[in-house]
């Protein structure tokens, strides 16, 4: 059964949340409100995402403002208790034990999520980790496999215990297309039953995956919404051309010959179909 | 809860490096043999096995894994505790090893002062930052002992940091205060 | 075309030289920043200058003995800072790049030569120590001096020593996983090196120990020998509660020489632990081999 805040409906809700590294606000002022579903968070490198997840993974306390997860108050000891029971969380650029196989590695952290029966821990351990595509690298050493293996297995320590609340730090770095493929099937899997957040930079990861896209810079949530949404944000303001653009915002080669340009198109332009790529570069460097 | 600590027993045990708390207590046993074979007394032995299995100690809640189990139900004090358990088990026994070992006085080899100077090093290790501090709470005991040798014998100075070897029971006490107000830690 | 044309915009290669010595500076900029090596030193010098004073000495011989053992403390900051270097090559840091993993370890070890000019400038004071106090006391009437200087080898034994403790420091950094075990590990085994010299003086001993503290003593006779028979420029000491018989105190250039030689040897085999596989490493392992065992057949040859 899942509990959701009794106002808003909302399994996870912030308001006015904010962290301070010294002269620096890595999260200013974050209100959010997000029920069932997959939600990706796109931000520039230092926008505050790793920040703002592991406050909501209940590993970092902010300064100012306030969390409601599930319903409960991760301030309070029983209810970060209760919290911690049901949520799942991956950091950015995990560690693990090297000398552990992948196998024990997660009923290591089945345990720790308190799941005491054996059995049922071996299984759900096999199920993530064969789901995950790790099926025949159970019982290796950690520090022998891959790196995006070793980021499989730390995902399926996420995974164990199907939490109500999923907390995704750049799931996919690492993965290969194939695997990242199958991670989004689990995921969806996970969605049924509550609510997966997860950061990322990839953006065709975020119109495959999510119904819902928060776009965070400087520590500031500037834009929210659904993927399309996102990539209609750009409508008509992008154009293409075989050379430079000076009353462009922004400009890339995006192939031999050939520049699209993000801004108020010239006169005569030709005018193409926006994609969430420039819905988000227009959307973080309108916030600027 | 007891239940879910005395599970994860065996696979922290696993996570614990005891390659070095190994190589010093053979070191120190080695040690303690030849000063009991030499005839002299040798108090100073235990002082540095109280310094450098405490050492050992708190850096034995070294957690490569912190990051991906911080957020489980266990708390991370209740797993400092359970990593402290398991390799504070095998420091007594070779603290017991090395006084039936060396010939020291009773006094030497007292538990109190090796229970001072870890609790002390668990303290800042709780409290230090999250990357540095059990780096930081390991080097205490070891540093403590070395500057409580340095300071001439006589002031104020040397009254508080010989601590850990006169009074070590109320610094055990006040350390585990100290631990205790960073359980959320 | 000449030879030395380049393609534009391809730098010419350095020579390792100039890279190991550019690596080696940045790398000397990081050794002072930490503080068991001014802790150490201060500990050193306080031993040095103030507690070592042969008007309070406990036995005769003790202010010799102590002054050999007085650099324990700073070779055990020498050995953090050559271990927090090390460590460092731990993290798999531009894997890629065109300067291999074992340049790297030379620039880190030219890193710490400075520190070993340290050590020299510690036993030239020593030197000096005991020359201002006007020597010092060995042995036991009959045979005693007052004016005992260390020899150049036993002074220079804190510098074998400073080699040592880098060597150390860099197997135990590059090997071990976490500083936090490695600096306990660090002070037991300078602490047991140096706090308990007297374990390894027995002479079938002392020639594999760490910190050899002259003069061995050499058992001459029993108890009720006649002091007066024993040659009378040897030095000797009395039976008291942990000997039975009469010793002769031995104190040899040429077995401090060859202590020396055993501490290079040893400190070859760690550097050797210490550095990626390769021709330096099976260069260091023969070598350090051969020295340590050339130099300890002769330390036990020349112990009467
Ligand atoms: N422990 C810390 N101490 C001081 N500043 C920090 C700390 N952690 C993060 N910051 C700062 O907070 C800001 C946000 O960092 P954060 O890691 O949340 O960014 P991010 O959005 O996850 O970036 P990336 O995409 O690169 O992972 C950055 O400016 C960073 O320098
Ligand atoms: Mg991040």
């Amino acid at each position: 059964m899942t509990t959701t805040d009794t106002v808003t409906g909302a399994l996870l809700a912030t308001t006015g949340l904010t962290k301070r590294y010294g002269p620096l606000t890595a999260v200013d002022h974050v209100d959010l409100s997000l029920g069932r579903g997959i939600v990706g968070l796109l931000g520039p490198n230092g926008a505050g995402k790793t920040t703002l997840l592991r406050i909501l993974a209940t590993v970092l306390s902010p300064d100012a403002g306030d969390v409601r997860l599930l319903g409960l108050d991760p301030t309070e000891p029983k209810e970060r208790l209760e919290i911690r029971r049901r949520i799942g969380f991956l950091p950015q650029s995990p560690r693990l034990y090297g000398g552990f196989t992948p196998l024990e590695m997660v009923d290591y952290v089945a345990i720790l999520k308190e799941h005491t029966d054996k059995t049922w821990r071996r299984n759900e351990a096999r199920a993530a980790l064969e789901a995950l595509g790790l099926g025949d690298r159970m019982h290796q050493r950690i520090r022998t496999l891959s790196g995006g293996m070793q980021q499989r297995v730390a995902l399926a320590a996420a995974l164990i215990g199907t939490p109500q609340l999923l907390v995704l730090d750049e799931p996919a770095t690492g993965l290969d297309p194939e695997q990242r493929i199958a991670l989004r099937s689990v995921l969806a899997g996970c969605a049924d039953e509550g609510t997966v957040l997860l950061s990322t930079h990839n953006t065709a990861e975020v119109s495959a995956l999510c119904q819902h896209v928060l776009v965070m810079d400087q520590g500031r949530i500037c834009w929210s919404g659904a993927p399309e949404d996102l990539a209609a944000a750009a409508q008509g303001q992008v154009w293409e051309s075989p050379h430079d653009e000076p009353t462009a915002v922004r400009s890339w080669l995006t192939g031999p010959g050939n520049r699209r340009h993000l801004g108020t198109p010239p006169e005569g332009a030709r005018v193409v179909t926006s994609t969430l790529d420039d819905g988000y570069l227009l959307v973080t460097r309108l916030a600027r | 809860m007891i239940a879910v600590l005395a599970r994860a027993a065996l696979p922290t045990s696993r996570a614990i490096r005891w390659t070095p708390i190994a190589g010093a207590s053979a070191l120190l046993l080695v040690a303690a043999m030849l000063t009991a074979a030499s005839g002299r007394p040798a108090d100073l032995l235990p002082a540095v096995a109280a310094a450098a299995l405490a050492s050992l100690l708190v850096g034995s809640l070294h957690d490569p894994a912190h990051d991906l189990l911080a957020p489980v139900p266990v708390s991370a004090m209740q797993r400092r505790a359970l990593r402290l358990a398991l390799m504070g088990g095998a420091v007594l026994l070779v603290w017991t090893a090395l006084g039936l070992l060396a010939q020291t006085s009773p006094a030497a080899t007292a538990v109190g002062s090796l229970l001072a100077l870890a609790a002390s090093g668990v303290a800042v290790a709780v409290w230090g930052p999250a990357r540095t501090g059990v780096l930081l709470g390991a080097v205490v005991p070891v540093l403590w002992f070395a500057v409580d040798q340095a300071v001439p014998g006589g002031g104020l100075a040397a009254d508080l940091v010989g601590l850990w070897r006169t009074d070590p029971w109320p610094v055990v006490a006040v350390a585990l205060v100290v631990c205790l107000m960073g359980r959320h830690r | 075309m000449s030879a030395a044309t380049t393609y534009a915009g391809v730098r010419e290669a350095p020579g390792t030289l100039r890279v190991v010595c550019a690596l080696a500076a940045t790398e000397v900029r990081r050794v002072p920043r930490n503080l068991f090596l001014p802790l150490g030193l201060a500990f050193a010098l306080w031993l040095l200058l103030g507690e070592i004073d042969p008007a309070t000495e406990d036995w005769a011989g003790s202010s010799y003995e102590g002054m050999a053992v007085s650099s324990v403390s700073l070779m055990w900051g020498i050995s953090v800072a050559a271990a927090i270097a090390f460590q460092r090559e731990r993290v798999p840091v531009a894997l890629g790049a065109a300067v291999p993993e074992v340049v790297r370890a030379l620039a880190r070890l030219l890193a710490m030569l400075p520190l070993l000019g340290l050590v020299g400038g510690f036993a030239a004071l020593v030197a000096w120590r005991q020359r201002d106090l006007g020597g010092l006391t060995v042995g036991e009437e009959p045979g005693r001096t007052l004016e005992a200087l260390q020899t150049t080898p036993e002074l220079l034994q804190h510098v074998a020593l400073a080699v040592l403790a880098v060597a150390l420091g860099a197997a135990l950094g590059r090997r071990m996983a976490h500083l936090a075990a490695v600096i306990p590990l660090l002070f037991l085994l300078w602490y047991l090196a140096g706090a308990f010299y007297w374990l390894y003086g027995h002479p079938a001993v002392t020639p594999f120990s760490v910190i050899q503290v002259q003069p061995v003593l050499v058992p001459i006779g029993p108890a009720d020998a006649d002091p007066l028979a024993f040659p009378d420029h040897w030095l000797l000491a009395a039976p008291n509660e942990y000997q039975d018989g009469w010793s002769r105190r031995f104190v040899s250039t040429s077995l401090a020489w060859w202590h020396n030689g055993w501490l290079l040897g040893l400190a070859q085999l760690l550097l050797a632990a210490a550095l990626p596989s390769g021709t330096l490493r099976r260069c260091l392992l023969v070598g350090g081999v051969l020295l340590a065992v050339v130099s300890a057949v002769a330390e036990v040859r020349v112990i009467p």
